[in-house]
């Protein structure tokens, strides 16, 4: 299946009636699109990576010495909009035109982009820092570059946006006094901070002016720049060698600006391929998003490289966590948490191996040392460790890869699916679950949608395709990709042609809005860190008249997670309805679990 | 949901404010060149749309100066073959030559690379289509003040910037052997105003 940015909720969305008039709807839609939710990460990390960038500037001009060359008023620096103007900085009227006005100018600044950067007290620390950067723009006007009036505009978008809602100071202590921040927020600031980004790019190509950048002027204007003894890195030989390919990277520079615009409608095309017409089909199959920002990256790190412009690179590399919607970033993310955990049990592994090695050599004899076996876990980091789950023993084989809520004590990874597989799918397992009667309480129709949540190794997935026949369609999610690579095969091997194995995201449901006629989670629930915002997810997944049933292990069972981890029903029913379900208990006869049911209000 | 009719009313109101911000940006970074720039036939309509997008966005010029914001960016809108190069010397006691302490590029003369480095980057001498900005003179007197500082045997500092004629394709960049924007500054002067 392939994921596509979330609709609009229906029921939420603004006005429930449909207009009449083409402008009615186009308003509606901008409405729906502007009230869209979604994780904080892309935000977040465009905070660290911008707030990075800004204080790294700062610094420097501190390690170098120039601060007071830069922002203080002649005599002492180049400050002359703190004396040559009729309407003065109001940090200049306030403190008067010193070297220390500068310095406390350049404290608040520096102050505010480290508080921005740990988010702490975010939002109005990134509005105090614009103030101060503007106040140093205001004192130093030939100072300020177009790098900085950009990321004024991108703090500002910022400042009112959910940024500090993950990898912050804030995040950390609203859950410290047990209100966490929302697992959503708005994503309207994304949206225009993608539009910035893509205003930057085509404002800096339609004001392209010299006739170097275009074909009849020669296409020189890069080659040129890297002439420039005032901007190159590096002395001038190298650019005859490659002479015509800097006319290729000058025209493509300007292709590059000029076609960002594009750049949102691509994406589109990308996130939903089922609304791409033809041209978008081409253009997915072309790849064009993945071509255009690649070229951003490398023109970026060109830059870098070959120029002497400062933050300007990473300025504009800071925003483009923008272009990519939080599934993505998180899919990257789990990626990348994955290999490093390989490589450090690799490496772990190895250097256990090492050590054995050079005690036999030392002593002479055998024995000693760290077991190898033991060397992957212990080169876990505990983020890592915080995304895996999973019981000992006899949990029951139905992980969605959470951690148990905010305690954590899962230290079992889901990698080995097979491994997993021969205890998930124990034959004796089907005496306590009951996997017949747990379908029955779904209340499957044929040509239904059901969604199996955190599905593991797809126990459920034949029944499931079976309820739904050959019309209907089975989603079975899960976060870890073995589990979903395990799925995937399972189902071809048994001839499902009507399941679906997706990679879901640790903190969504992975199918788009009003999708899901049935939602199974089985031995899940107690696993969510954000029970109350996942509910609220559940409830926009469905389609009219779409139910969740959850199973959970009882309080008392013998089987099931550490007690101290199980989920009363009556709190699960509180947890759903927050998440503006209506939920209640179901009658069965599980031994060791209680099922309820949630329907959408 | 207990505020649905008030949440209702602030979607839309919310759509209504993001939309207008876009306007205004869009606005305040349209291309409407200088009336002086435009071809003869279009100065009147290009001043006309120039005067109207500055009556349209006069409301929000505090916002605009209050955060310095604006919506124009060039990025090397030109890449002009005529090109400089600064030279800062000094004069040092009882010499008559000038002796030259840095040079962009020049590893033989990288006197305060750094702090020259990044006073570039803050637009403090390198000159522009139309020669150099307003931070140009006091960036002669700081680095003059930071040279005599340094070195007592120093007399005079001088800056000025070597005319270049950029040839890519041969991989050169050849001086025209004239300068521009000299500017020299003498440490009797410089303590003189220290004084004061």
């Amino acid at each position: 299946m392939t994921r596509q940015e979330p609709a609009a909720r229906p029921a939420e969305g603004p006005g429930a009636a449909r207009p009449a008039t083409r402008l009615g709807r186009a308003w509606r839609g901008w409405a729906e699109l502007m009230d869209r939710r979604e994780a904080p990460t892309a935000l977040a990390l465009t905070r660290i990576l911008v707030a990075a960038a800004v204080l790294g500037d700062l610094l420097q001009a501190a390690y170098l010495g120039v601060v007071g060359a830069v922002w203080a008023p002649p005599p002492h620096g180049t400050g002359t909009g703190a004396v040559w103007t009729r309407e003065l900085p109001f940090m200049i009227e306030w403190l008067g035109p010193s070297l220390q006005t500068a310095w406390v100018v350049w404290t608040a600044a520096a102050v505010s982009a480290a508080l921005v950067l740990v988010g702490a007290a975010t939002r109005v620390s990134a509005v105090a820092l614009v103030l101060a950067l503007a106040q140093l723009g205001h004192i130093a006007p030939s100072g300020d570059r177009g790098i900085d009036y950009f990321l004024r505009s991108v703090l500002l978008v910022l400042a009112l946006s959910g940024c500090h809602a993950r990898w912050s100071v804030d995040a950390w202590l609203w859950r410290r006094i047990g209100r966490p921040m929302p697992a959503e927020v708005p994503a309207w600031p994304r949206y225009l901070l993608f539009a910035q980004l893509v205003w930057l790019y085509f404002s800096g190509g339609h004001n392209k002016s010299g006739s170097s950048w275009w074909p009849h002027g020669g296409l020189d204007a890069l080659p040129s720049i890297l002439c420039d003894p005032h901007f190159a890195r590096f002395e001038c030989g190298w650019v005859a060698h490659v002479y015509p390919l800097l006319q290729l990277a000058t025209l493509a520079t300007v292709v590059f600006e000029l076609s960002s615009v594009l750049l949102p409608i691509i994406t589109r095309w990308q996130r939903a391929p089922d609304r791409a017409g033809r041209i978008g089909r081409i253009s997915n199959r072309l790849r064009l998003r993945w071509a255009w920002i690649g070229s951003g990256v490398a023109f970026h790190l060109g830059i870098a490289v070959t120029m002497r412009l400062g933050m300007f690179p990473f300025g504009c590399l800071a925003l483009y966590p923008v272009l990519f919607h939080p599934d993505e970033i998180s899919r990257a993310g789990e990626s990348v948490r994955r290999r490093v955990r390989r490589r450090g049990a690799r490496a772990a592994a190895a250097g256990a191996a090492m050590g054995i090695l050079l005690l036999l050599a030392a002593t002479g004899c055998g024995g000693g040392g760290a077991a190898p076996a033991e060397a992957p876990e212990a080169a876990e980091a505990p983020e890592a460790r915080a995304q895996t789950h999973a019981h000992e023993g006899e949990h029951g084989g139905h992980g969605q890869g959470h951690d148990h809520g905010a305690c954590g004590h899962g230290q079992h990874r889901f990698e080995d699916a097979e491994e997993w597989a021969r205890r998930f799918d124990d034959p004796k397992r089907e005496a306590w679950q009951k996997p017949d009667e747990v379908v029955a309480l779904l209340q499957l129709e044929p040509g239904m949608t059901a969604v199996d949540l955190g599905a593991g190794t797809g126990y459920f997935i034949s029944r499931l395709s079976r309820a739904v026949g050959p019309e209907g369609r089975v989603v079975a999610t899960d976060i870890e990709p073995d589990m979903v690579r395990y799925m995937k095969e399972r189902a071809a091997r048994e001839g499902l042609g009507n399941v679906e194995a997706v990679l879901a995201p640790t903190d969504d449901v992975g199918v788009p809005a009003g999708s899901a006629d049935r939602v199974l989670i089985v031995d899940v629930w107690h696993h969510i860190a954000d029970r109350e915002a996942y509910a609220g997810k559940l409830a926009r997944a469905l389609r009219p008249g779409g139910a969740v049933l959850v199973i959970d292990f009882t309080l008392d069972s013998e089987r099931g997670p550490p007690r101290q981890h199980r989920l009363a029903p009556e709190k699960v029913i509180a947890e759903l309805e927050a998440g503006g379900l209506d939920a209640e208990v179901v009658p069965e006869t599980l031994p060791d679990q209680y099922a309820v049911r949630a329907r959408r209000r | 949901m207990r505020n649905e009719p008030r949440r209702r009313v602030w979607v839309h109101v919310r759509a209504a404010l993001i939309l207008a911000a876009i306007v205004i940006g869009l606005l305040d970074g349209a291309p409407i060149p200088p009336a002086r720039k435009a071809p003869e036939s279009l100065r009147p309509l290009v001043k006309d749309l120039g005067t109207l997008r500055g009556t349209l966005m006069k409301p929000f010029r505090p916002i605009g100066d209050l955060f310095k914001l604006r919506q124009t960016y060039k990025l090397f809108s030109s890449a002009r073959p005529e090109q400089h190069r600064m030279w800062i010397e000094v004069r040092r006691e009882g010499r008559r030559d000038w002796e030259l302490v840095y040079r962009p590029i020049d590893p033989a003369h990288d006197l305060m690379e750094g702090p020259i480095e990044y006073r570039r980057l803050r637009g403090a001498w390198n000159p522009g289509n139309r020669g150099t900005y307003g931070g140009y003179g006091p960036f002669v007197e700081w680095l003059a003040g930071e040279l005599f500082a340094r070195d007592p045997d120093i007399r005079a500092v001088r800056v000025r910037h070597e005319k270049l004629v950029l040839r890519p394709r041969e991989g050169t960049a050849e001086s025209t052997g004239s300068f521009e924007h000299r500017k020299v500054l003498w440490r009797s002067r410089w303590e003189r105003r220290a004084r004061r």
